[in-house]
């Protein structure tokens, strides 16, 4: 049997020639459409379902996951920053102050937060569980330098204040490293995501072709019922027709979510860069102020020892922030990317539409074929 | 036509339903908390490597040089890792009495058990519940043997006598450094306890060890001063006391190896050996070999199960076998094993250690560790204050003693030398 035969085989049945094959050749066409219907609404159910649940998923925990993180460095990074001001400007009365205790509130709840979006799965868990302790640490490091700075006055407390700041700096194993590592974690689990949802070609191939089968399905029953029962247009295979032109289009839509899930990953990216360079230039500038609390201590020209030394030889006089975004920069791009989340999930609502449509086209094939099979079934063979 | 609408309705069913891929994992998972970082992480990491291809469990290792500290978080926040790592039995005592330590008679095997000294095991009730990861010799004083000047010293009065020499000379014969967060203070703590155990003995030792003598007053406080001689004396440490309250632990050494020297000795403990490494240097180092020294101080990274599953009993079983022999055999790896009958090729120095720490030497548990976690950090503290203020020796050793007498004695560890 060759390639050709099925083809042959389906122009005779739908000719009429080479004998009554008109019951036959109905329960065929028949068969095929039901089959291309139920493939059709297979592919884009789970085309649909499975890309709206990643837009679901990148709206409710993966982005706000990243935000949370982010929200948590920049608020350590100006913690850092208030208790070296609050230092520098007299701890005796004012103590570390509540900027700092403010902002590691923020740190916290921030962290909270992403406990319960985190995407990354036990890595992200244990990474978690670390940078709280740490933080725990973290605090009680100022405090003591604050205690200390209220009552005995000295170095020490300027010494706790260093060792708060180098737990927080140290790298590879330091509070903002952690966090680091646990961003890069979730944009992986992001990365992850968009990928299992991507619209290649093979899924392009999966929705459109039982559609492309279903469309020729309908037109070459429509031409067999022209030709064995005189009948020029089958209203319901029409409406089927436009039914599947319906579901075409709801089926499409996950492409467009895609491409806004896409775009909010793009935009996303481009605000976690600038509030690094942000977040840096910030922390360069606490660095700095860390550093001539040490130097009114008496710690320029290695007086200090080597660590100091060493810190004092890596740190940077800040340059201005002109040429960064600020905080009103960051706010658009967050809202940016909230933007393209929301539209990436507008439609998702539609997958009922799926199911109507489908269970319509079945509907229609079985109201075009029922009357011309009943009025077969007694004309004498 | 009714069949093929039912056959496409089972169909369309069917394949819409989730699928329920069941996920099969063999072998599971372990988290294990430590205090390594940087190059001692990786050298563990290579370790751990080994157990999760031989055994099929995926080990998660979290660090965190203030281990005690997050292990004390993540148990109150009921996230407890499955093992922990601490360099402390004293720290760990509260969370055998809270039973959320498992014993690990039936984890590790007799003959095992066997070839560990007592102290390493934290024995408790009859049971023992720590294995000794890699231990520390502690009490050596460290120099440079291309600076020394001379033959080096072989007592700790060679010692004073050289140091009085350096000073005399213009230099400044120590560095220290008290630097590493949130533990810092410890360095003096290890110098106080070394001179203690020389002038007092093991006896003693183990006694203030367990809280049974005072700070004020008698041996501790002669300890104390004799450390205050050379700590709180600008000319005997690089940069004075203020540098040293200033200087984390691992850059103290540096001045040993610069052009002229900042110092020339430093007391430390053996895995100082991967920092002098990582200082870029060429420079050679060495330890004062004070044959006559009898009774020395050590520390152990102990770990310790707090959940049992079988995961962690195998983690556990690692950890007091293989891992006793692979961890030392790592090019450059400053670890030692406390175990019986485990021969590593090493360079000249380390064998020297591992000879001391394998020999009949007597071997005693540094003091601060064996305390409890309260006292441990006060003690930590008081090295700072007394930097901070020379002058108040006698208010940190009264504040000391009240921190002592309102530890319950159920939380203090007797740990005899052994």
């Amino acid at each position: 049997m060759t390639l050709t035969a099925p083809l042959t085989r389906l122009r005779t049945v739908v000719a009429g020639r080479g004998g009554s094959t008109t019951r036959r050749g109905m329960l065929a066409l028949s068969a095929v459409l039901l089959l291309a219907t139920v493939a059709v609404f297979v592919t884009s159910l789970t085309v649909f379902t499975r890309t709206y649940h990643t837009a679901d998923t990148v709206r409710g925990r993966t982005v706000p996951a990243i935000q949370h993180i982010l929200a948590a460095r920049a608020a350590l990074v100006h913690a850092d920053q208030a208790a070296v001001t609050g230092f520098h400007a007299g701890a005796a009365l004012t103590g570390v102050g509540v900027d700092f205790r403010v902002q590691l509130s923020i740190a916290s709840q921030s962290l909270t937060r992403v406990a319960e979006e985190n995407m990354a799965g036990l890595r992200g868990i244990h990474q978690l569980q670390l940078v709280g302790g740490l933080l725990v640490t973290y605090s009680g490091l100022v405090a003591q330098a604050d205690a200390n700075l209220r009552s005995t006055g000295g170095v020490l407390g300027v010494a706790d204040l260093l060792s708060a700041s180098r737990l927080l700096h140290r790298k590879d194993s330091g509070i903002l490293a952690q966090l680091d590592s646990l961003l890069n974690g979730q944009r992986r689990a992001l990365e992850a995501q968009l990928a299992a949802t991507d619209t290649t070609t093979g899924t392009v191939v999966a929705l459109g072709l039982p559609m492309l089968v279903l469309l020729a399905g309908l037109v070459v029953t429509q031409v067999f019922f022209r030709k064995r029962f005189r009948r020029r247009l089958s209203p319901a295979l029409v409406v089927a027709v436009l039914l599947l032109l319906a579901l075409s289009l709801v089926a499409a839509k996950p492409i467009a979510a895609r491409q806004d899930l896409t775009e909010a990953h793009d935009v996303l990216s481009g605000l976690v860069s600038h509030e690094q360079e942000r977040l840096a230039v910030l922390d360069r500038a606490g660095q700095w102020q860390l550093r001539e609390l040490l130097a009114d201590n008496g710690c320029g020209n290695g007086a200090c020892g080597t660590t100091v030394a060493g810190f004092f030889d890596t740190t940077t006089k800040p340059a201005t922030t002109t040429g960064v975004g600020g905080e009103a920069e960051l706010a658009g791009e967050t809202s940016a990317v909230a933007d393209h989340v929301n539209a990436a999930n507008t439609g998702a609502d539609l997958a009922f539409l799926i199911y109507v449509l489908a269970i319509l086209i079945v509907a229609a094939v079985v109201v075009a074929f029922r009357p011309r099979l009943h009025e077969y079934r007694y004309r004498p063979r | 036509m009714t069949r093929l609408l039912a056959l496409a309705t089972v169909l369309a069913l069917t394949v819409t339903l989730p699928a329920c891929a069941a996920q099969t994992r063999t072998g599971g998972t372990v988290t294990i908390l430590g205090p390594w970082t940087g190059d001692e992480r990786r050298e563990f990491r290579a370790v751990l490597n080994v157990f999760e291809h031989k055994h099929g469990i995926t080990v998660y290792y979290q660090d965190a040089r203030a281990v005690t500290q997050v292990l004390r978080a993540n148990t109150q926040a009921g996230t407890p890792p499955d093992v922990a790592i601490l360099p402390s039995p004293g720290g760990l005592v509260s969370y055998i009495r809270d039973k959320r330590l498992y014993p690990l008679d039936d984890v590790i095997a007799a003959e095992v058990r066997a070839a560990f000294r007592n102290l390493w095991m934290l024995p408790r009730d009859g049971h023992v519940y720590t294995v000794p990861v890699k231990a520390n010799l502690k009490g050596l004083v460290w120099y440079n043997p291309d600076t020394i000047g001379g033959p080096a010293p072989r007592t700790w009065d060679e010692l004073t006598a050289y140091g009085d020499a350096i000073v005399a000379s213009g230099g400044t014969p120590w560095c220290m450094g008290m630097g590493d967060a949130p533990n810092s203070g410890w360095p003096g703590t290890d110098m106080i306890e070394d001179l203690l155990l020389r002038q007092a003995g093991p006896d003693v030792y183990r006694g203030w060890a367990a809280g049974e003598i005072p700070w004020r007053g008698g041996d501790v406080e002669r300890a104390w001063r004799a450390w205050g001689a050379i700590a709180g004396n600008p000319r005997f440490v690089h940069g004075g006391p203020k540098a040293a309250l200033l200087t984390d632990f691992g850059d103290a050494g540096r001045p040993m190896f610069d052009d002229p020297p900042g110092c020339y000795l430093e007391s430390q403990a053996s895995f100082v050996m991967s920092f002098y490494r990582d200082y870029g240097t060429n420079a050679k180092f060495d330890f004062v070999a004070e044959t006559s020294k009898a009774a020395w101080t050590t520390s152990a990274d102990l770990a310790a199960m707090l959940t049992d599953t079988d995961e962690a009993r195998k983690l556990m079983r690692f950890l007091a076998t293989d891992a006793q022999v692979l961890w030392p055999k790592i090019n450059g790896s400053s670890a030692f094993t406390v175990k019986d009958g485990v021969a590593v090729d090493r360079d000249p120095v380390s064998r020297r250690i591992e000879d001391i720490l394998h020999s009949d030497k007597i071997l005693c548990f540094d003091a601060a560790d064996v305390m409890p976690a309260r006292m441990n950090d006060a003690f930590n503290r008081a090295v700072l204050e007394y930097l901070n203020d020379p002058a108040s020796l006698d208010t940190v050793l009264e504040r000391l003693d009240q921190v002592r007498n309102t530890i319950a004695d159920e939380e203090w560890v007797n740990l005899p030398c052994s």
